[in-house]
């Protein structure tokens, strides 16, 4: 009740955090290795690749959410950018993937004007396009799946730098590094923090908060467009709702990384340890054959607890 | 007075510690009946630490307490209030978008509500409304939208919900903890304020923190400096003047240039840096004035006289300016996008609301102070230099001598003086051909207030031409070169401010009611 004050960190928490998630992530590990699968090249293998995938989205989130803003719509661009690359691959082979991503790309970017413009709430804008994305989807791809057998396509996510690193992993570390450098030593990083926190501020800053927020939108549906891309390239096919998990791993990964749901605090450094802890978590309970039912229960009990363990509820005074 | 009765509240050896740091430590505080006790100490003394001590929120690390005669030991605040103390907070507390009385009554509705359920909303605006009167609040409707209300008149609805909340709980000698309740709030107001307190003090103790010395000499009767979190002094009574207490808090004595006079630039042909022509908009009417480089232009005038909106219209920021143009350099700033375009062209804007217009809590120090300026903490591959960074905060932090761990400390664990010390620095890390401030040193301690009027005159001997709307008089007087005063939306009065003939203040006040 006193001074509106959100779950924040400053370098130390960070490390107090990691460590906390780190934790976790090994008792994953030990709980992993009752299955013997686990540990196998293979599977390992298919943690890297689709921990990028959702690294890869999770990261566009990030700016949004610290922006106090939400994109609902991630994991239908993700799901028509990959059908759209099954649909041109076979035509345009490698030149459909920048194609589908600037289609992303610009998905977001109207989600951002629309929001901005119209004034109406993010929440809304994107739980709006996310419908119609999907309707696009269907639109696109007549309902079916749609296998993707470009060999240069599936190179960029099957592959593997000298046979050891996947190139999935490379070209996320490097998206990865880039945020990191651009959330902490850019003017679009800053300001997207100063906006969570209020936009009077960025405002007299002289910056053209507008301008800041669509593009957080915009690259919010350039990475999620080229996550959708990338996970068809891995399974190899397109599904007409392949993406739509993605949309709330997004923001769990964000928040497990400790920014605050309510922007203005937060990171996206942390947000990969939330994307591998996810993913590693639910693969684990796959090998374990545990069923549908008990996996959605333990993993949402788990993340509820990730995140307890996470953020500074006690000097929060201001929970929404 | 004191030496009859016994104290109705007193903490002994009380100490509070943040992550292993004191912040408070040893402090022995008494407060006795009908009194009204001053905290003094300068930013980040661990004043309002105290108060919160005082109030529950923050439990004692070590120490203990007692309220009328017996243990106490506060869980809470609502705890707290219940016992008979309540709090006007610093960085204000209110919720925006509730109506006024609800926030008076927040978390009391229980109390209003019938055995059905239903809650008295009647009861409630009576009460609240009643209390606005007593107040000389009675244009404040109870039912509006808090968020309506201007900075000041928000403060005086915390006061007046201070008082709210010690009658409905039928305390009958309420506890009353100010914490910087001026600073927010206009010569009017603060004289509507004291004689409230006055009046009120027939059945109630009050706790004053402020950081304008001459209110704490008109209003206690016995004040305790801190100093780095001890209990330095306490005066009582005669003792209490403005320089002792300067001398206490300071560690040495006032000298008479606190304003630095001599430095004041004398400006005889000097080009105009900026002009203004016939703003008008919201509580503004046909306002033109000219500042020279090197020149400090004082602009007063009571609190809603629309000397806040024509710094706003000058700096291009909402309220927009229905009309009238600012000429920058020879050129005429657009209408439209007016913000943008006058800080790309150098003018920096200090504003009012620190909380919300001027820091981002849940960044450094160090990256607050850049926001302002991250070109020039760029390197040349376009990316921020942390080292610049830190450096240019570095030097800002021991200029203004700002009190905090470091450049990497995040602002939100500043005292509040230290945030506006922040956000000064900002535009002073910036080139600036012309600055704007609105109350720059609200809340700022008197050591620091005079660092800041230094920063001033070094930035006036610059050439840099500087509008400074206050609402501190001396300030106004002490700083200007020339001043104007408003008056409803008016231009009503201007003299020059030279060093060896300064108006008094009651020249200036003559034009202002
Ligand atoms: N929650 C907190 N966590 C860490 N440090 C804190 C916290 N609250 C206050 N501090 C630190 O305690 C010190 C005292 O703060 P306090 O707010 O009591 O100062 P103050 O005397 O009221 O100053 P001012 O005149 O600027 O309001 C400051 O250095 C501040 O940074
Ligand atoms: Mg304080």
């Amino acid at each position: 009740m006193l001074q509106a004050s959100r779950a924040g960190c400053n370098d130390g928490e960070l490390r107090r955090r990691a460590v906390t998630i780190f934790v976790f992530m090994i008792a994953t590990v030990a709980f992993g290795f009752v299955a013997p699968s686990f540990g196998t090249l293979a599977n390992i293998r298919a943690i890297e690749l689709s921990s990028s995938v959702l690294l890869i989205a999770s990261i566009g989130a990030t700016f949004v959410i610290l922006m106090g803003s939400i994109d609902l719509s991630i994991g239908a661009v993700a799901s028509f950018c990959g059908m759209l690359v099954a649909r041109l691959s076979p035509d345009l082979g490698l030149w459909s993937v920048p194609i589908a991503c600037v289609v992303g790309l610009a998905f977001g970017a109207i989600n951002g004007l629309v929001y901005v413009y119209l004034r109406i709430p993010s929440i809304l804008v994107t739980l709006g396009s996310a419908t119609t994305i999907s309707g696009a989807v269907l639109f696109i791809s007549d309902g079916r799946s749609l296998s993707v057998s470009d060999p240069a396509v599936i190179d960029m996510a099957q592959g593997a730098l000298a046979n050891v690193v996947p190139n999935a992993v490379l070209i996320s570390a490097v998206i990865y590094g880039a945020a990191v450098l651009v959330g902490d030593r850019t003017r679009f990083g800053r300001m997207t923090l100063a906006i969570g926190s209020d936009e009077q501020i960025a405002a007299l800053m002289g910056v053209r908060v507008n301008a800041i927020k669509v593009q957080a939108f915009a690259l919010s549906g350039l990475l999620s467009g080229f996550a959708g891309v990338l996970l068809a390239a891995r399974l190899g096919s397109a599904t007409v709702t392949m993406g739509s998990y993605m949309t709330l791993d997004t923001i769990t990964a964000v928040v497990v990384g400790g920014t605050a749901i309510t922007g203005g605090s937060g990171n996206v450094r942390l947000t990969i340890i939330g994307g591998l802890f996810i993913t590693t978590f639910s693969d684990v309970m796959n090998i374990l054959a545990l069923p549908p039912y008990l996996q959605a229960i333990i993993q949402g009990t788990v993340i509820l607890v990730a995140v307890l363990l996470n953020t500074r509820r006690a000097s929060a005074e201001d929970v929404k | 007075m004191n030496g009859v009765s016994a104290p109705i509240y007193s903490m002994r050896n009380a100490s509070k510690r943040f992550n292993g740091i004191a912040v408070v430590e040893g402090i022995d505080l008494d407060v006795f009946p009908n009194e009204i006790v001053g905290i003094a100490g300068e930013n980040g003394a661990g004043k309002s630490t105290t108060l919160k001590m005082i109030a529950g929120i923050h439990a004692p690390n070590a120490g203990s307490m007692r309220l009328f005669g017996k243990s106490f030991r506060p869980l809470s605040y609502t705890h707290a209030v219940e016992a008979g103390i309540s709090m006007v907070f610093q960085e204000q507390a209110l919720i925006s978008s509730l109506a006024v009385y609800e926030n008076i009554f927040l978390s009391l509705e229980p109390y209003f509500t019938s055995w059905l359920g239903i809650v008295d909303r009647g009861a409630m605006i009576a009460v609240s409304e009643r209390h606005l009167k007593n107040l000389g609040l009675g244009y404040i409707d109870p039912r509006r939208r808090t968020g309506d209300y201007a900075f000041h008149d928000r403060q005086m609805i915390e006061i007046a919900k201070a008082f709210a909340l010690a009658e409905h709980f039928h305390i009958d000698h309420p506890i009353i903890l100010l914490d910087e309740p001026t600073a927010a709030i206009g010569e009017r107001e603060i004289k509507i304020l004291f004689e409230s307190i006055r009046r009120y003090r027939r059945r109630a103790s009050f706790v004053l923190i402020t950081h304008r010395l001459a209110e704490y000499v008109e209003l206690c009767d016995r004040i305790y400096v801190f100093k780095d979190g001890r209990n330095v002094g306490e005066f009582a009574g005669e003792e209490i003047s403005e320089q002792s207490l300067h001398r206490a808090m300071v560690g040495r004595i006032r000298d008479d240039e606190y304003f630095m006079e001599k430095r004041q630039l004398s400006l005889g042909g000097a080009p105009i840096a900026i002009s203004a022509h016939g703003l008008s908009g919201q509580n503004v009417k046909n306002v033109s004035f000219e500042i020279r480089k090197g020149e400090i232009l004082g602009l007063g005038g009571l609190v809603g006289c629309g000397k806040e909106a024509v710094a706003r219209a000058v700096v291009g920021f909402e309220p927009f300016p229905l009309n009238g143009t600012v000429e920058l350099g020879g050129e005429v700033l657009p209408l439209r996008g007016r913000g943008k375009a006058a800080i790309k062209r150098g003018v920096g804007f200090v504003p009012k609301e620190r909380k919300s217009e001027g820091i981002v809590p849940y960044m450094s120090v160090q990256a607050n102070m850049s926001l302002a300026s991250l070109p020039l903490v760029s390197s040349l591959s376009g990316f921020l230099s942390r080292s610049r960074e830190r450096r240019l905060a570095e030097k800002y932090i021991n200029r203004l001598r700002v009190r905090c761990k470091g450049p990497a400390q995040l602002c939100q664990f500043l005292s509040g003086g230290n945030q506006q010390k922040v956000v000064i620095a900002k535009w002073l890390a910036r080139k600036t051909q012309v600055l704007v401030l609105d109350n720059p040193t609200r809340g700022v301690d008197v050591g620091a207030k005079q660092e800041i009027y230094s920063v001033l005159r070094d930035l006036a001997e610059e050439g840099v031409a500087i509008l400074l709307v206050t609402d501190d008089l001396p300030e106004l007087i002490g700083m200007s070169n020339r001043i104007l005063v408003m008056r409803e939306g008016e231009l009503q009065f201007e003299c020059s401010a030279p060093a060896d003939n300064k108006p008094t203040e009651q020249e200036l006040v003559q034009h202002m009611v």
